[in-house]
C-alpha cells in the first residue's frame, strides 16, 4: 500500500489556461490518484476557461477555482491571500503542490495557515518574475520547506539567484508519455494539404515572448530557399495557442513571404497525430525549464533541432547537443535542420535515441514514482538531502530512495 | 527665422509653435507649412519647442527652413505635484523666449498651454485642434479648463468646430475654421523610378494609403477589402497593388498578420515613413484611406493636391476633405465589400480616375492655397494681437461658412 494512500493532496495551479507546467502536474495528479491512492484535487487560481480543467475533470481530477488576480494595494492582496489560505483549508490538505509562480507565492505564504503538513514549491521557468517583488519571491520560496524542479540548471538557478539552500532543491524530471493519436499522420498531412514529399517540421510553444519564432522563421526561410533547389517543398507548423506574440509572429512571416510555407495551427489538441504528421521537430526559445516542447517529440521518435539554451541542453542530452543552435544564429539552426532533412537515416537514429532516452529519463517510475516517494518522505518527516549531482546513467528513483 | 519688414502684418512679433514631440504626422506637417510663410512672408520670428526630444523627423525639416528647434521634456506622468512642477518649468522655458503668441498643436501642447500661456507673457495663445478623438491622458475636466483657458481655437474642419462646441462646451465664436495648407514638395523620383523600385509593371494597378499604423486608422477594413479587389479583378484584369505608407505607430503587426492570413503578400507593399510622398503619388493611380476618425486628413488632401482620385471611409473628415466630388466614391465605415467596389469601379475606368482626379486638384487648389491659409491665419492674430486687451472679433468665427 503506498505512504500516499488516502492522503489528501491539492495541486494549486495558476489557472485553467494549459501549458507544459499543467500539463506536467496534471500527469502527477493522475498518478497520485490512480497508482498511489491518494485523494487529489487541483485549485486554480483563476477560472477563466482553458483546457487544463477539461483534461484533468476528462481524468476524473476534481477541479475547482479561487480566483486570485493579485492586483490592487497591499490589503486587497492580503484579503486575497486570506481567501486561498481559508479555501485551501476546507480541503484539509496533508500536501500542496503549488505550480507556476503566483501558485508558488501564495503557498509558500500561506500553506501553514492551510492545515498542511507539506508544501512543495515546484519551479517550472527559470525567468525570475515581474508580477512579484524580488523580496516577496524569496520569502515565499524560503518559506518553503522544500523545492522541485525538473531541470538541473533550474537547481542552480534556485541556489544561485534567490539564495535557496540547494539541498532542498530536488531535481525530478516530468513524465512524458503521449496519448494515442486522434488522427494519423497521414491524415493530419491531407487536411493541411501537405504533399507526401514534402518536408515537414513542427514547433510546439504558445506564441508569447519567451519563445523564439523570430529566429525559427529566419531560419526557416533559409530552409525553404535551400531545400527549394533540391526540388523539395518544406513546411513549419506552429502549434500553440497566442499569447500576445501572434501578430508579430505572423508579421515577420509576411515580411519573409513564408505564406506557403508556414502554417499556425493555434491550440492542438491532438499532439500524438500532429507529430505522426511531421519529419522532425524544432524547438526555439530563449529560456527554458526542460521544454516539452523538446521532450515530447523526443518520446515520439522524432529528432528536435534546439536553441542552445540550458534548459533545451539538457532535455535534449548529449547526443542531441550537435543539432543546437547558438541564440539567434539562424544560419546555424538552418544548417541543423538541412542535415537532419537530407538524411533520412540521420532523423531515423537520432529519433530512436530520443525516443529510448525519454523512456529512460522519464518514464513514470523515474518521475512521477519519485515525486510520489518525495512527497511520502516529507509527510513522515523522513526528507533527505537532494544529491549534489545527477550522475550519468542514474534516474530519480535511485537518488531520492 | 526673422524678417524687419515692418510693412507685414505680424513684424517683430515673436511666435511660439509648441508641439508634442518631434515624430513627424499631419499636425506637425500642417504646422510646419504655416510657420515658414508666417516667418517668411508675415514678418514674425518664429521657433518651434517640443515637449520631448526623442529624435523624429518634425526637427530635421524645421531646422532645414532655418526655424530653430528647442525641447523641454514634459512627460506628464507622475502625480499632480509632478505634473504641475512640469507645467511651471515649461511656462518658465517659454517665458524666456519671450513669446507675442504661442500656437500650441495637438493635444499635450493644447493643454500644457491653455494652463500656463498667462504665466509665459505671451498676449495670446491658440489652441490648434487636430483630431476629434478626445483625450485619455487628461481627465475630461482638465482637456475642458485648458480648452476654455485658451483664448483662440482653431481647427481645419467644420465639423471638428462643432464637436469642440457639443462635446466639451466651447464657446463656437472663439472657434475659428481655416483650412491647412497642403504643400507638396517637387519629387525625388518620378513615377518610373519609384514603380522599377516597388517591382510594378507599368500594367498593375497601383494605390497607396498614407497613414502611420495606430488603432485610430482602419488597415484592417482596407486590407479585407483589398482581398476583394485582386479577387474581383481576377487573371484579366490589371494587377492590384496597395502600397501602404506610414510609420509603425502600434497596429503594424495586427495589420501585417491580416495581410499573412488574406494571402496578400503578392498584393500588399509596407513601405515604412516615406520621405518622397510626392514621389510616391506619382507611382500611384488611386488613393484610399480608410480611417475610423479623421479631422480633416491629409492622407486625402495630398493626394487630391496631386490629382489623384481617393476612396476612403465616410466619416466627417474624409466626408469633409473630399467634398461633393468624392463622397460617391466613400464607403461606410467597416464596409469592406463598399470599400472594393469603389476601388474595383477606378481600376476599371482610367477617364473616371482622370476626371475625379482633376477635379480634386482644382478644389484644392480653390479651397487651400498656400496664401489663403496664411493670410487667414496672419489676420486673425493680427487682429487679436492689436485688439484691446487681447480680444478679438467674435466675426473672425466665420472663416469658413457652414
Amino acid at each position: 500500500v503506498s505512504a500516499l494512500a488516502g492522503r489528501r493532496v491539492v495541486f494549486v495551479v495558476a489557472g485553467e489556461v494549459l501549458g507544459g507546467a499543467e500539463r506536467n502536474a496534471i500527469s502527477l495528479a493522475v498518478r497520485f490518484t490512480r497508482v498511489e491512492g491518494a485523494e487529489v484535487t487541483i485549485v486554480a487560481l483563476d477560472d477563466r476557461p482553458g483546457r487544463a480543467r477539461a483534461l484533468a475533470e476528462a481524468e476524473g481530477i476534481s477541479w475547482t477555482s479561487v480566483r486570485t488576480p493579485w492586483v490592487g494595494g497591499r490589503p486587497a492582496r492580503l484579503l486575497s491571500l486570506l481567501r486561498v489560505a481559508r479555501s485551501l483549508r476546507r480541503l484539509r490538505p496533508d500536501v500542496l503542490l503549488p505550480w507556476t509562480n503566483l501558485a508558488n507565492v501564495v503557498c509558500g505564504l500561506t500553506w501553514r495557515a492551510t492545515g498542511a503538513r507539506l508544501c512543495i514549491w515546484n519551479q517550472c521557468d527559470v525567468l525570475g518574475t515581474k508580477r512579484f517583488s524580488p523580496r516577496l519571491f524569496r520569502r515565499a520560496l524560503h518559506a518553503s520547506p522544500v523545492a522541485v524542479t525538473t531541470a538541473f540548471h533550474a537547481r542552480d538557478w534556485l541556489a544561485d539567484e534567490w539564495g535557496f539552500d540547494r539541498r532542498q532543491v530536488h531535481v525530478i524530471r516530468s513524465e512524458v508519455t503521449l496519448p494515442a493519436p486522434l488522427d494519423g499522420g497521414q491524415d493530419w498531412r491531407a487536411r493541411l494539404e501537405i504533399g507526401p514529399g514534402d518536408l515537414v517540421a513542427c514547433m510546439i510553444g504558445h506564441l508569447h515572448e519567451g519563445k523564439d519564432h523570430d529566429m525559427l522563421l529566419r531560419a526557416w526561410r533559409l530552409v525553404v530557399d535551400a531545400v527549394r533547389l533540391e526540388g523539395k517543398h518544406a513546411v513549419l507548423l506552429l502549434a500553440g495557442r497566442p499569447a500576445g506574440n501572434e501578430d508579430a509572429v505572423k508579421g515577420l512571416a509576411f515580411d519573409l513571404d513564408l505564406r506557403s510555407h508556414v502554417r499556425f495551427l493555434d491550440d492542438v489538441a491532438d499532439i500524438s497525430g500532429l507529430l505522426e504528421a511531421v519529419d522532425l521537430a524544432v524547438f526555439s526559445s530563449r529560456s527554458e525549464c526542460l521544454g516539452r516542447g523538446a521532450t515530447e517529440p523526443m518520446y515520439a521518435g522524432l529528432a528536435v533541432v534546439g536553441t542552445d539554451v540550458p534548459g533545451i541542453r539538457e532535455a535534449l542530452g548529449e547526443h542531441g547537443r550537435e543539432f543546437l543552435a547558438a541564440p539567434g544564429d539562424e544560419r546555424a539552426f538552418a544548417d541543423a535542420i538541412l542535415r537532419l532533412a537530407r538524411d533520412p537515416g540521420l532523423r531515423a537514429g537520432v529519433g530512436k535515441a530520443n525516443a529510448e532516452l525519454i523512456r529512460t529519463r522519464q518514464g513514470s517510475e523515474a518521475t512521477s514514482g519519485a515525486y510520489a516517494r518525495l512527497v511520502a518522505d516529507g509527510l513522515t518527516g523522513r526528507l533527505r538531502d537532494a544529491p549534489e549531482q545527477f550522475p550519468a546513467g542514474a534516474t530519480a528513483v535511485s537518488l531520492v530512495r | 527665422v526673422r524678417s524687419r519688414d515692418t510693412s507685414k502684418r505680424l513684424a517683430g512679433k515673436r511666435v511660439i509653435f509648441v508641439f508634442a514631440g518631434e515624430i513627424l504626422g499631419g499636425a506637425e506637417r500642417g504646422a510646419l507649412d504655416l510657420a515658414l510663410p508666417l516667418a517668411r512672408v508675415e514678418g514674425a520670428h518664429v521657433e518651434i519647442v517640443a515637449l520631448d526630444d526623442r529624435p523624429g523627423r518634425a526637427r530635421a525639416i524645421a531646422e532645414a527652413e532655418g526655424i530653430p528647434w528647442s525641447s523641454v521634456p514634459t512627460p506628464w506622468t507622475g502625480n499632480r505635484l509632478a505634473r504641475t512642477l512640469a507645467l511651471l518649468r515649461v511656462a518658465a522655458a517659454l517665458r524666456r523666449l519671450k513669446p507675442d503668441v504661442l500656437l500650441a498643436h495637438t493635444n499635450l501642447p493644447n493643454v500644457v498651454c491653455g494652463l500656463i500661456w498667462r504665466l509665459t507673457g505671451a498676449k495670446l495663445s491658440v489652441w490648434n485642434q487636430w483630431d476629434v478623438l478626445g483625450t485619455r491622458r487628461f481627465s475630461p475636466g482638465l482637456f475642458r479648463r485648458a480648452l476654455r483657458a485658451s483664448p483662440l481655437v482653431i481647427t481645419e474642419a467644420v465639423h471638428a468646430r462643432d464637436w469642440l462646441a457639443e462635446e466639451w462646451g466651447a464657446d463656437p465664436a472663439r472657434v475659428h475654421v481655416i483650412r491647412g495648407d497642403v504643400q507638396l514638395s517637387p519629387p525625388r523620383e518620378g513615377r518610373d523610378a519609384w514603380r522599377e523600385r516597388l517591382g510594378l509593371r507599368e500594367s498593375d494597378f497601383a494605390a497607396c494609403m498614407l497613414a502611420h499604423f495606430h488603432a485610430g486608422k482602419d488597415h484592417r477594413t482596407l486590407l479585407h477589402a483589398w482581398r476583394r479587389v485582386v479577387d474581383q479583378l481576377g487573371e484579366g484584369g490589371p494587377n492590384p497593388v496597395l502600397l501602404l505608407a506610414g510609420r509603425p505607430a502600434g497596429s503594424e503587426n495586427s495589420v501585417k498578420a491580416l495581410a499573412f492570413d488574406l494571402d496578400l503578400r503578392d498584393h500588399v507593399r509596407f513601405l515604412g515613413d516615406v520621405d518622397d510622398v510626392t514621389g510616391l503619388l506619382t507611382a500611384v493611380e488611386l488613393a484610399v484611406l480608410s480611417s475610423r476618425s479623421e479631422l480633416f486628413p491629409r492622407g486625402a488632401t495630398e493626394p487630391m493636391s496631386a490629382g489623384l482620385p481617393v476612396v476612403g471611409t465616410d466619416v466627417p473628415g474624409i466626408r469633409e476633405a473630399v467634398g461633393d466630388v468624392g463622397v460617391p466614391f466613400s464607403a461606410p465605415p467597416g464596409d469592406d465589400e463598399t470599400l472594393a467596389t469603389a476601388v474595383v469601379t477606378f481600376a476599371r475606368d482610367s477617364a473616371l480616375r482622370a476626371r475625379i482626379g482633376a477635379a480634386n486638384a482644382e478644389l484644392m487648389k480653390e479651397r487651400q492655397s498656400a496664401d489663403v491659409t496664411r493670410k487667414q491665419y496672419a489676420t486673425l492674430l493680427a487682429t487679436v494681437l492689436a485688439g484691446p486687451g487681447g480680444d478679438y472679433s467674435p466675426a473672425a468665427g466665420k472663416s469658413v461658412p457652414r
